[in-house]
């Protein structure tokens, strides 16, 4: 819901922001994977584009482009075996616009997106509505946000004899979400937001690569057709100086396949050059319990079965830093672009299971 | 039941002494935002929603990722 709570800009003013995104992932822990090796490697390359135009003093239009390329280890693995892409995937790319628009009228502001996504074994129709009112002279700020996600996922059925398994494709899978927040000013220099989430998925939730040994076969993994997930978090704004501030965040998540997780998050904020520069230093702990159906191998055929990496008990030490610089005005092929910025991110994770993974984020932003 | 404690924190929050607005120098400082950096955040939302199966705090919970 953040989006929506941004300000608006002047009648006329568009901004386009540009941002690369870098990743990559090791892992040699990786239980579901297909040829017990575990490896789970990823390399993704993620080009963005976000523009925003404000057409009316009250009303913004806005949209993003996302154009991904990666490569997986697992994925690869598996094909490998099964010949499902035709000739071995060797890299996958996902295409997702999303178009929006917000209109803010006296103390409400309201928006609405729209999204889609397409991969070879993944495709997303999305739809969200956020509205957000202010009380008590602003001071006070209540959010609610909808989302529905129309999905379809291509799944394996049966590995029994891998040379001739096949991709049982566009199975769906919905998702509605519904998220509150609230938000309070404190002090001068203090503000609080805490939000409750509850996403319900229903349909097809295995994934296309996940699979379990189970009696010492490798078979697909198996899910629940439905899950719900709760979470409730709260974060605090405290400013220690003009230039400096914490940002102090906690979540506690739940579900019904038994999965319970606590995230902390503590980031140090600094403006520098009289607010011309900004910089983020953040560490994040995550720690979570297996869901129910989890385990690394099962001596029997269960109901319900997963060697999912990212479902089983671990915790997670993430340390990032970003900062920013503002350029000012530049001008390209003869157009005047103002308040440039350029950002830079990295963020590195490390899981106590061995998983790792690091990614870099780089932007050029500006207004004309 | 759980809902109990998040309504009782807003009711808190409802009665708390309000900030006049010529007060809000501070707050109005990127350093103040909930989310100085909306645009990073959705690459990190997605990563986070995939790898920890976990949703909340973001905007990711669903959609398609090239990371599975």
């Amino acid at each position: 819901m953040q989006n929506a709570f941004a300000e608006m800009m002047a009648k006329g003013k568009t901004k386009v922001k540009t941002l690369l995104n870098v990743y990559s992932q090791s892992s040699k822990s990786g239980k579901q994977v297909f040829d017990e090796s575990g490896n789970e490697d990823v390399k993704v390359l993620e080009p963005q584009i976000f523009v925003k135009h404000q057409i009316t003093a009250d009303t913004e239009i806005n949209a993003n482009f996302v154009l991904d390329t990666w490569t997986a280890e697992s994925d690869t693995i598996l094909d490998g075996r099964t010949g499902a892409s035709g000739g071995g995937i060797t890299g996958q790319a996902r295409v997702a616009p999303n178009i929006g628009v917000r209109r803010e009228t006296g103390k409400t502001k309201y928006g609405m997106n729209l999204g889609f996504s397409s991969e070879y074994d993944y495709t997303s129709k999305n739809l969200s509505l956020d509205i957000e009112r202010s009380f008590a002279e602003d001071n006070f700020t209540l959010g609610l946000g909808l989302q529905y996600y129309a999905d379809t996922v291509s799944t394996f059925k049966d590995l029994s004899n891998p040379m001739t398994a096949k991709l049982t494709k566009d199975q769906s899978r919905d998702i509605y979400a519904l998220a509150i927040g609230a938000s309070q000013i404190l002090t001068r220099r203090d503000i609080i937001e805490i939000d409750a989430t509850y996403a319900h998925s229903k349909g097809t939730l295995e994934s296309t690569a996940g699979t379990v040994n189970a009696a010492g076969a490798r078979t697909s993994e198996s899910l629940p057709g439905d899950r719900a997930r709760t979470a409730f978090s709260t974060k605090w704004v405290h400013s220690l100086t003009d230039e400096m501030a914490l940002n102090l965040s906690y979540r506690n998540y739940f579900d019904d396949w038994g999965a319970h997780a606590h995230t902390i998050r503590a980031a140090y904020l600094l403006a520098l050059r009289d607010e011309q520069d900004f910089v983020e230093v953040a560490l994040r702990y995550h720690t979570q319990d297996a869901v129910d159906y989890y385990k690394d191998r099962f001596n029997t055929n269960e109901r319900y079965m997963t060697s999912d990496s990212d479902m089983s008990k671990f915790h997670t030490y993430e340390p990032s830093v970003l900062y920013s610089r503002q350029l000012g005005e530049m001008k390209f092929f003869g157009v005047n672009f103002e308040d440039a910025e350029w950002a830079t991110a990295v963020t590195y994770a490390k899981r106590n299971t061995g998983l790792s993974y690091v990614y870099g984020q780089a932007s050029l932003a500006f207004f004309f | 039941m759980k809902l109990i404690p998040a309504l009782a924190l807003l009711l808190l929050f409802s009665s708390c002494a309000n900030v006049p607005q010529i007060d809000r120098g501070i707050l109005a400082k990127r350093i103040m935002q909930f989310d100085p950096h909306p645009e990073e955040t959705i690459f990190q939302d997605e990563v986070r929603a995939f790898r920890e199966g976990a949703i909340g705090g973001g905007r990711a919970v669903g959609g398609g990722c090239g990371c599975n």
